[in-house]
């Protein structure tokens, strides 16, 4: 990936944005509150474009103060930021490997199977980080046709979802959730031809992992490549969040 | 301690019977088997007697019998053992009604003989430490589990309803639902299924999800699934993962393994060197006999662990709809 900006996931690049500089693209995306050191990389040019290109942790400046650049956010921003030169992403898509997997199993004719996916998310219960997994799974598996969520009790911490999703193609899926202090991502498709097993805990060329920028990596290219439009996301996630109970959380 | 095995149609009958071998005082007295040629043949192997006549064989004099039959024959064996006054120690599931179930509880209890069913995962190391620290209080309070018993299809008469009752969702659901009941001490009052056939060419399932709540609001999803392959490295699996409010934590039952590479058509495999759950379950059931004591695992976790993958399929069914 010759060009492109491989970011470790907690590392932050710019702090503070000029304002004063020409038309460049602004990703912000879910940088901080993971367990690993955090250091700042100068991005560089994007090959494709030969425009600067910055990434920006979620907290680091309101999105509306950037006039004047492509910004790119991830879908649970989707209420913090409208405009033409707003793009949407959903998190899910923009991993490399999240991409290969899709890759593999989009090779087979049949989406008969079952995929479970597990995500620890370092934040608060979202609706929207849900809503957005489904949008970017739906790229798999199509249409969903039947949804059970099932939300832990009141009151006790960690929140932890369980979402089972029947898919019109014949996949079922079911997709955990906890809502914690930890960042970690497994997924399993057992299917008719191969079964694919993938765990981020796991998938750690370094050890000990507090060496490791983290085992999740932020991506640009992929980020500014599947992002889309506001309307378009929105009425993706509308859709997704009406199996959901809404966007309350 | 004298034992006696009832059919051994279902495969774990080998293992039990090589369990029962490697217990001091304990004598396999005799072997029934309605299967003239398969019968004979595990007498042979376990130095018994073979006997196709039941009646006969439960004339023996024995403490006890293994049940390792279809699983719709359950009900029968269990009841003509437990008229003879033989305990019981019978293979999972149950039966294939909640009807027959309870039948068969009642007759046991009627005639003072012990129904213990054959759930081995209780009696994996792992499962058992998960099991302790929640006891003592190390996860806090439970939120809500993940667990996975898939396998490969086993073929031969579990894909075939009528002596099965169900497939991969009645045989892959009951072992995890049962250690959950274990774990929490509370009951499931609700769940919700999606069941299906994906890996194999007949109509009876070998896929299914399960998400279940319990009485006290933890929430499970399960996967009951026939959906490892023939050159999958294992033959399938046993996990839980507990998610509590102090700390979360996950338990294989059959996490401990060295994986081998082959030259061959499986060019990977998981080589087991664990502790034998099937040798915990079976020296449980002969100290219960031997001691007088209630069974670990009674006759009604049976049922509830039952009741759950009937409810699993109505659900599937209703979604159906």
């Amino acid at each position: 990936m010759d060009g492109v900006g491989l970011v470790s996931y907690p590392t932050i690049l710019f702090h503070k944005v000029d304002r004063r500089v020409s038309m460049g693209n602004i990703v912000f995306a879910r940088l901080t509150g993971h367990d690993a050191d955090m250091d700042t990389i100068d991005l560089g040019n994007l090959s494709t474009t030969g425009e600067e290109t910055i990434l920006l942790d979620l907290d680091s400046c309101k999105p509306e103060e950037l006039t004047g650049h492509r910004i790119y956010v991830p879908a649970i921003l989707i209420n913090s930021i409208q405009g033409e030169n707003v793009k949407v992403y959903h998190e899910l898509q923009q991993y490399t490997f999240f991409d290969s997997v899709k890759e593999v199993i989009l090779q087979d004719r049949e989406r008969k199977g079952i995929f479970r996916l597990r995500r620890e998310i370092n934040g608060q219960k979202n609706n929207l980080v849900i809503a957005s997994d489904l949008c970017a799974l739906a790229s798999i598996f199509g249409t969903m046709e039947k949804v059970v969520v099932r939300h832990s009790r009141l009151g006790l911490e960690p929140k932890h979802i369980i979402v089972m999703v029947r898919y019109s193609a014949g996949t079922m899926a079911h997709i955990d959730y906890t809502f914690s202090d930890k960042e970690s991502l497994a997924l399993e498709w057992s299917g008719t031809r191969r079964i694919i097993e993938f765990n981020s805990e796991e998938m750690n060329p370094v050890v000990p992992s507090r060496y490791l920028k983290a085992t999740v990596q932020v991506h640009i290219v992929p980020i500014i490549r599947s992002a889309k439009d506001f309307v378009s996301v929105r009425e993706e996630l509308t859709s997704v969040l009406a199996f959901l109970g809404g966007e309350e959380t | 301690m004298k034992i006696g095995m009832m059919s051994f149609a279902h495969m774990h009958a080998y293992s039990y019977a090589d369990c029962l071998q490697n217990l001091e005082n304990v004598e396999l007295v005799g072997i029934f088997d309605d299967d003239r040629s398969r019968g004979m043949e595990a007498a042979s192997k376990y130095h018994t007697s073979y006997y196709d006549d039941q009646q006969l064989f439960l004339e023996l004099e024995m403490d006890a019998v293994i049940i390792c039959s279809e699983n719709v024959r359950h009900k029968e064996m269990v009841i003509n053992a437990a008229k003879a006054g033989k305990h019981i120690l019978c293979e999972k599931p149950i039966a294939t009604t909640v009807e027959d179930a309870k039948e068969m509880i009642a007759v046991c209890e009627e005639n003072g003989v012990i129904l213990q069913i054959a759930f081995p995962v209780r009696f994996s190391p792992a499962i058992q430490q998960v099991k302790q620290l929640i006891d003592d209080g190390e996860l806090g309070e439970i939120i809500a589990f993940r667990s996975t018993n898939r396998g490969q299809n086993p073929g031969g008469w579990f894909i075939n309803r009528e002596q099965s009752g169900g497939g991969a969702v009645l045989d892959h659901t009951v072992h995890m639902i049962d250690i959950m009941r274990w774990y929490l001490g509370k009951e499931i009052v609700n769940v919700d299924a999606f069941v299906d056939s994906f890996f194999h060419e007949g109509t009876i399932d070998d896929a299914g999800l399960l998400t279940i709540e319990f009485e006290n609001g933890v929430i499970a999803s399960h996967d009951a699934s026939w959906s490892r392959s023939s050159v999958y490295p294992t033959w399938g699996d046993a996990t839980i993962e507990v998610i509590g409010t102090k700390r979360t934590i996950k338990a294989d039952g059959f996490g401990e393994y060295f994986r081998m590479y082959t030259n061959d058509s499986n060019p990977l495999t998981h080589v087991f060197y664990g502790s034998d759950m099937d040798a915990g379950l079976i020296k449980d059931f002969v100290d219960c006999v031997t001691q007088d004591r209630a069974p670990s695992i009674t006759g009604y976790d049976g049922l509830k662990a039952l009741e759950t993958a009937l409810d699993a399929y109505e659900s599937a069914i209703r979604a159906t709809e």
